[in-house]
């Protein structure tokens, strides 16, 4: 059921078209601030002149901490923050996801959380008079992932070794 | 809609909670029963993740939290969060599919094959809506008040934003928090970028990014000499024990008065030890001391 690529293009256009460049997006920014090659108002600008290949070649538009300052502050209303969330979906799709998502996503089609478990910690609740831990239907999650188009996109994403 | 007497929840407790952070989960349930708010637990997956899940494919984002939603609807019960993370998911996949009769009609066929369906009928709340309704009975039962503490409050970004679907408070300058601080008659202290987000959301991404952004935080909180730092998100409370030690690590800054830290509270914490619960086995699992025990 995965939307196709040309919805997700037109979609992004629709919504970049009405910005006009007033930065308050970049101004409000916490990432911009310490990392300022993430500049919204940039990546919102390239797309308006159609420059999307450059935008999803760079891997900044994963250094967005999704904290919707951006949507929130818009005076034209555009939701830069979900716009990035199309962009780094397309992302997905070429293979560049950063490891440290692909270790969550990977977690949560194994056990349906995305937190593993471990003896310290069901100690910790034991010692708290806490009841049992529920695990979700497993089959049910994997289920969604398979159909949802999911693992098709996991099988583009191979994980590569992390260099810092 | 449903006919809720909004006494009564599914508790979601997420992934975090339970797995990294019990001592939150069980001051949060001492809350709720000295409240009498009903709970029942139910299976649920983790949210998903507003930040990794929803960025690595949208759509399976939605159906994995219209599951969760199902499982509440199917006992006719409103969803009670902990975490703003799952708050913000539930409650913005909630809207959409309530709003957008195609996509409910899309995710509902893939539900099928599960025998399940999504109906809409269910509201999604965050634990500091709920505390805060009961402010004037919380008042009422205060019996240690933290009068000598003077706190920070991080609201953290997704108990606010987008504001227009969440409506928890004002986004740009919420107070709920504060209240819930101030009814247990602490002090709360405002500070510069208050607002800002913690920058957890980068911290599997791009950590050193992530630092800075904690570090910015730090330095106005630490300005303000307060006591201790009141969260209602486990990201948040992971982000600013951990970012501490890392920022002193990696930059030698030293935060709180004594050096070793400025302690971060979740807030049930806070208010089961105001209701005179003794708190000594869950704020004994905190890596930095709370000045009250």
């Amino acid at each position: 059921m995965s939307e196709n690529m040309k919805n997700i293009l037109d979609r992004i256009l629709s919504l970049a078209r009405v910005c006009y460049q007033c930065s308050t997006c970049t101004g409000g920014c916490p990432v911009f601030r310490n990392s300022p090659e993430m500049n919204p108002r940039l990546i919102i600008g390239k797309l308006i002149l159609g420059q999307v290949e450059e935008v999803l070649a760079s891997s900044y538009v994963w250094n967005c901490c999704f904290c919707l300052t951006c949507t929130q502050r818009c005076p034209q209303g555009v939701d830069l923050a979900h716009l990035l969330v199309d962009l780094k979906n397309l992302s997905v799709r070429r293979g560049n996801t950063p490891v440290g998502v692909l270790d969550e996503i990977k977690t949560l089609y194994l056990i349906g959380l995305t937190q593993e478990s471990s003896k310290t910690i069901l100690n910790r609740r034991k010692k708290l008079n806490l009841p049992d831990m529920q695990y979700p239907d497993l089959t049910e999650i994997q289920k969604i992932m398979d159909v949802s188009g999911f693992n098709d996109l996991l099988k583009l994403n191979p994980r590569k070794e992390e260099t810092k | 809609m449903s006919e809720h007497n909004g006494n009564d929840f599914a508790l979601f407790l997420g992934c975090t909670i339970p797995l990294r952070f019990p001592f939150i989960e069980s001051a949060s349930r001492k809350v709720l029963d000295a409240l009498n708010i009903k709970i029942k637990d139910l299976p649920f997956g983790c949210c998903p993740d507003p930040n990794g899940v929803q960025s690595f494919h949208n759509d399976t984002w939605l159906v994995l939290a219209a599951r969760n939603l199902c499982l509440a609807e199917e006992e006719n019960l409103d969803i009670l969060t902990l975490c703003n993370g799952c708050y913000e998911t539930l409650k913005v996949a909630n809207f959409e599919l309530q709003n957008n009769e195609e996509l409910r009609n899309k995710i509902n066929k893939i539900l099928a094959e599960m025998g399940k369906e999504y109906r809409g009928i269910i509201r999604v709340r965050h634990i500091i809506q709920v505390l805060h309704e009961r402010h004037d009975q919380i008042s009422k039962m205060v019996v240690r008040p933290l009068v000598d503490y003077r706190f920070t409050t991080h609201y953290g970004c997704h108990l606010l934003r987008p504001s227009g679907i969440l409506q928890t408070d004002n986004p740009e300058h919420p107070i709920i928090l504060d209240e819930l601080v101030q009814v247990l008659d602490g002090t709360t202290v405002p500070y510069l970028k208050k607002g800002m987000c913690c920058g957890a959301g980068l911290y599997s991404i791009d950590y050193n990014t992530s630092l800075e952004i904690i570090r910015e935080k730090m330095v106005e909180i630490n300005r303000t000499r307060a006591d201790a730092m009141v969260v209602t998100c486990p990201t948040c409370f992971r982000q600013y024990e951990s970012g501490q030690f890392l920022v002193r690590k990696d930059v030698g800054e030293y935060y709180g008065k004594d050096g070793k830290g400025i302690p971060i509270v979740y807030y049930t914490e806070l208010l089961a030890f105001a209701l005179n619960y003794n708190m000594s086995d869950e704020f004994k699992q905190h890596h930095i001391k709370l000045p009250f025990q």
